[in-house]
């Protein structure tokens, strides 16, 4: 982690180009995999979509048939 | 703990603490944060280019988890979300020009608060209205009146919609038949000028467009608008990494506490009535407009004071809600299944 800061930090002195690259790509890759660790914890814990949001979705409404979820 | 890249020392918990309730926010009202965010990196210590440039490497980030949940949910028009992509750029960049030349006249600061604070007390009072006039129909036994009036049904809104500016396009994934690729770029572009001029990332300006103009269902609305802030702030990220003003190990901590609150936001959006996240929305619509007012008039500790206990009022009453429809579903069920979608 440590050696990871250091090379960032080089690359945020001698070369921008590269640093905006790897700023993106590490954000991301980090946001990937914290939403699947979320995800997952949260699934652990009983929160999920229910079978009918995902039919709804697959069917591509989006919505529920009776008020779109709106009460 | 040190940051090498800013020359910062701040303290790494309260960074996943703001990240955490930004996230919250986020992922339930489709908002970036950044009007959170930002000055409270720069109240950790952070200079004001670092605090906007990590802002917007940690909204990236965040909007991509929250965007990849609400997918899962349904809640992502990805049409109608690149639609709104091609308009939104060209209306923040004459946003962004209206302020610089506010900029040579001297009479931003002051011109930008106050259009700031009028459309969002213009719209929070709007939505407060509108859910009030739901909630008194659902009391009164009339389902039928207070759905139509989601629907903005014989509004302006739907007026607007009728109108057969060809070519039309349409949105299964909304439940929209058809709508004119035209009134969505003008959707896209005003909200984008307004978010260019006022500095924000325009999510708090374009979900109720989406709802009262295109005629989305909130969550939906929620969901497509999270696509376009991905794509908003994936760009801003990059330039301002370009210029060397993010601190990217700060934004990767922002992102740890972001990447749980922007899950629970957008999971509690499956266990929370439509309705209400317009009410809660436009409660913090107006906190937020009462905390531009107060720095507007010389209040600069109440104005921060009223911004940071919205974010975590909302956060609190958001987990608290996913919470009790967790709860409820059990009870109901045996199973965890959100009631309100």
């Amino acid at each position: 982690m440590e050696a990871l800061v250091q090379l960032l930090a080089i690359w945020h002195r001698d070369n921008l180009t590269l640093y905006a690259v790897a700023t993106v790509l590490l954000v991301l890759g980090v946001g990937v995999i914290a939403a699947s660790l979320a995800a997952g914890f949260l699934t652990l814990a009983g929160v999920r979509p229910s079978a009918g949001a995902r039919a709804c979705a697959s069917a591509g409404s989006g919505r529920t048939p009776a008020d779109g979820g709106e009460f | 703990m040190y940051f090498p890249i800013s020359d910062v020392t701040a303290n790494p918990w309260l960074l996943v603490l703001v990240g955490f309730t930004v996230g919250v926010c986020g992922g339930f009202f489709g908002l970036g944060g950044a009007f959170i965010a930002t000055p409270a990196l720069n109240i950790l210590g952070f200079p004001m280019a670092y605090a906007i440039g990590t802002d917007l490497a940690h909204i990236m980030g965040k909007s991509l988890i929250s965007t990849l949940t609400h997918r899962r949910l349904g809640n992502v028009d990805l049409r109608a979300g690149l639609i709104l992509v091609a308009g939104t750029f060209p209306g923040v960049e004459v946003g962004a020009q209206i302020v610089m030349r506010l900029e040579r006249l001297g009479l931003e600061g002051a011109t930008v608060r106050w259009v700031y604070f009028f459309v969002l007390l213009a719209m929070g009072l709007f939505m407060l209205r509108e859910y009030r006039l739901v909630r008194s129909h659902l009391k009164r036994g009339e389902p039928e009146r207070a759905a139509a009036l989601l629907r903005g049904e014989g509004g302006w809104g739907e007026r607007l919609r009728r109108l057969p500016w060809r070519p039309v396009v349409s949105l299964p994934a909304s439940g929209i038949q058809g709508i004119s690729v035209w009134l969505l770029l003008g959707i896209a572009f005003t909200t984008g000028l307004l978010a260019g001029f006022l500095g924000v990332g325009g999510g708090f300006i374009r979900v109720p467009a989406l709802i009262y103009l295109a005629g989305m269902p909130t969550a939906v609305a929620v969901g497509t608008d999270l696509l376009e802030v991905l794509v908003s702030g994936a760009y801003g990220a990059f330039t301002y990494a370009l210029k060397g003003r993010v601190d990217v190990l700060a934004a990767i901590l922002m992102l740890a506490g972001g990447a749980v609150g922007s899950q629970i936001g957008a999971f509690a959006t499956g266990y929370v009535q439509g309705y209400r996240i317009r009410g809660y929305l436009a409660a913090t619509i107006l906190l937020t407009a009462l905390s531009v007012l107060s720095k507007q008039l010389g209040f600069q500790v109440v104005a921060y004071a009223l911004l940071f206990g919205t974010a975590v009022g909302a956060s609190a009453l958001i987990v608290l809600a996913l919470a009790g429809g967790v709860r409820a579903a059990r009870r109901q069920t045996g199973v965890a299944a959100p009631s309100g979608r």
